[in-house]
């Protein structure tokens, strides 16, 4: 599937922890289209807390988002802006 | 010494045939002396078995049913908690989505369905391969998570067969709650029931159950073997939270010398928090400044509610791990500036970057070092990365236009780094006032004396700085060869070793002649055993975690600094540790004169723990 995709480093203080990761998967959940997060050459079904929490991905990682699917365009657009907000932490 | 014998204080000689008394780490004073709820995990037996192709749809609905009941368990568990602290109700809602996770339920469905076997055993090995993902992961953080995804496993494992425990909804009153390990979960939800205490298998000093007993002032004994294989709900059962010392099934006589302990000790305790803030002065009028040890900078506010006269030792690394890049300049100053400004003129002394050893940040690639404690850390690093370390220089600087600000060097082996630190400070200094940044005139800068280097030459370190802070940790451990951590070495670790004493002596004696404070800040600083001797080789200050304090100020405010000083150059011509502190411990009760209870310190049982 062709997909979308766009690059972001994680800002929040102690990066995608169960906290920032439950938060993520919450939001990409809502959505039809497949969702998945990588940094370097893995990459995770952000659909799912376990992969994320995998993915160890702490402060100032950068890391790739996908979206494929009938609402991908919706889908990029509010994770991507969970992971600017810092996860409503600091 | 808690490191040694896990033991320090109050020991009962327990008589024969009247308990099974088993011997854990005390992580949090006190006694608990109630009826056991035993919350078990391990000792389930997971039944393993293949199930027939005609059964496999029901075993999946079986599989989903206990999904649904574990959902409705860690639900109900949550909705009871909106007030009990927010990070253990975002713990239980990473537990509720980790239930409905793909790798956890669709991969137990596969192995059920494609290998035939029973829900339990199906999961089992998927948490067990998840378990394995998450061990390859190189931070600490994420690698823990491992133990939610068991905590998850094991509640829906116990859900499948029926759980012929009691859950803890139906924890009785005044129990003591005994566990293989407590699950955040478990630990959360004890926080809204009355519970008297915990004592676990496994864990140590700083696992979550000793954190969290220890905030909510709760007795508790951790790493006690095989308990919770020995116990059943219901069972009699003292946790001596002091000593480490768990005891079964204790005689009536035993139950009651322990009801009296335990109001013996929560009516001294309750005397001592009654002076915590007031002075630790001697008797002869001596007075010394008892401080505390932080890590974190939020730690500063219990701290001083403890008791504290500033802060003594602020541990700056915290700070530096867990994460992928460095703290920057601004993030550290706002955190240096928190505690410099919490303690206003009692002072902080903030220890700069002791990173390396058993220490280590994420995204510095340094190189396994065959032998660590010896190796690339501390001064040695910072003075290789100046950027880095020029980065907190200017941070603490900048913190000290809002109090009294020390700054203390780690791991100083010679002059040649006082001085290579010195010249980087006044380049600091230079560039934060060519930026107009307001800083204080002059900032104290003092060492560790924690390498037998610096001790030994400390008459010549103390010409070049402002003070000195003992390490005792390092120093016993450098200086006598012995990793505490190697079981077969630690009889070895012996803080009144004559060579130790001498060297402190040294020290103390540097420090007074050249007119700069000495203080103290590792264990023994904390450790009531030793404040006499302390007081007799001149120490200024004492710097100690937050639950020492009131303890120890009132062990100084009971002795006399000419009798401790006398005791010194007693024990100063003995030539065997473990005969000094025999004859510390039978002198102590007289020196102290019966001010400070047995019940909370009882100079005796130091002795014992070693037998």
């Amino acid at each position: 599937m062709p997909g979308i995709q766009k690059e972001f480093v994680i800002t929040n203080k102690l990066g995608l922890h169960a906290r920032a990761s439950a938060t993520l998967v919450r939001v990409a959940t809502q959505f039809r289209c497949e969702v998945t997060l990588s940094k370097g050459d893995q990459s995770v079904n952000a659909k799912s807390i376990l992969g994320m929490l995998t993915l160890a991905a702490a402060k100032g990682s950068t890391v790739v988002l996908g979206c494929a699917g009938e609402d991908q365009e919706g889908a990029l657009l509010a994770i991507g802006k969970c992971i600017e907000d810092k996860f409503g932490e600091e | 010494m808690t490191n040694r014998g896990n033991n320090q204080l109050g020991r009962t000689v327990v008589p024969q045939g009247t308990g099974v008394v088993l011997q854990g780490i005390g992580v949090s004073p006190g006694y608990a002396i109630g009826r056991v709820h035993l919350l078990d995990r391990r000792r389930m037996r997971v039944p393993k078995y293949h199930v027939s192709p005609t059964e496999l749809d029901a075993e999946l609905e079986r599989f989903d049913q206990a999904l649904n009941e574990s959902e409705a368990q860690i639900t109900e568990i949550k909705s009871r908690l909106q007030s009990a602290g927010e990070e253990h109700f975002l713990i239980l809602d990473a537990h509720l989505l980790i239930l409905r996770d793909e790798m956890l339920v669709d991969g137990a469905r596969l192995i059920i369905k494609e290998q035939a076997l029973n829900a339990e055993w199906a999961l089992k090995k998927t948490v067990k391969s998840i378990r394995q993902i998450f061990e390859k992961i190189e931070d600490e953080y994420f690698r823990e998570r491992r133990a939610d995804v068991d905590f998850v496993g094991d509640r829906i494992l116990r859900n499948l067969m029926g759980s012929a425990q009691p859950a803890l909804s139906q924890v009785l009153p005044d129990a003591v709650i005994i566990g293989h390990d407590l699950s955040p979960a478990d630990t959360a939800f004890l926080l809204r029931t009355h519970v008297l205490g915990f004592a676990t298998d496994v864990g140590g000093k700083t696992s979550h159950t000793a954190i969290m007993a220890r905030s909510l002032e709760l007795p508790a004994v951790v790493g006690v073997g095989q308990l919770s294989e020995k116990v059943g709900t219901g069972d009699m059962i003292i946790l001596d939270g002091t000593t480490g010392e768990v005891i079964l099934s204790p005689s009536p006589e035993l139950l009651r010398l322990y009801q009296h302990k335990q109001m013996a000790y929560s009516a001294r305790r309750a005397q001592l928090d009654l002076h915590k803030t007031e002075p630790a002065r001697t008797r002869d009028g001596v007075t010394l400044r008892i401080a505390g040890n932080i890590e974190l900078h939020e730690e500063a506010m219990i701290l001083l509610e403890a008791g504290a006269e500033g802060v003594g030792l602020y541990r700056t690394e915290y700070l530096f791990m867990n994460r992928e890049t460095l703290p920057s300049e601004d993030e550290q100053y706002l955190h240096y500036r928190h505690v410099v400004e919490k303690c206003g003129d009692r002072g902080a002394t903030i220890r700069t970057l002791d990173l390396g050893g058993d220490k280590f940040l994420n995204n510095l690639k340094l190189g396994r070092e065959l032998n660590p404690a010896m190796g690339l850390r501390a001064i040695r690093f910072c003075l290789r990365e100046p950027g880095i370390y020029k980065a907190q220089l200017r941070a603490l600087l900048r913190a000290s236009a809002h109090g009294e600000l020390r700054i203390m060097l780690p791991l100083i082996s010679g002059l040649s780094e006082v001085r290579a630190v010195k010249v980087l400070l006044a380049e600091c200094r230079q560039e934060l006032a060519a930026a107009e940044v307001q800083m204080a005139e002059s900032v104290p800068l003092g060492i560790m004396i924690e390498l037998p280097s610096a001790a030994i030459i400390a008459d010549m370190l103390a010409r070049e700085v402002d003070f000195f802070a003992i390490g005792t940790n390092d120093l016993i451990q450098y200086t006598l060869a012995i990793d505490r951590a190697n079981e077969h070495v630690a009889y070895l670790y012996q803080p009144l070793h004559p060579a130790l004493l001498r060297m402190l002596r040294f020290i103390v004696d540097s420090a007074r002649s050249a007119g700069i404070k000495v203080s103290m800040c590792g264990e023994m600083a904390g450790d009531a055993f030793f404040t006499a001797i302390l007081i007799g080789l001149g120490l200024d200050e004492l710097s100690m975690t937050a639950v020492s304090i009131p303890l120890i100020k009132q062990v100084v405010r009971s002795l006399d600094a000419s009798a401790c000083r006398a005791l010194l150059d007693e024990v100063a011509h003995m030539d065997d540790a473990p005969e000094i502190e025999r004859y510390i411990a039978e002198r102590l009760p007289g020196l102290l004169g019966g001010a400070v209870p047995t019940e909370v310190f009882d100079p005796l049982q130091h002795i014992r723990s070693h037998d």
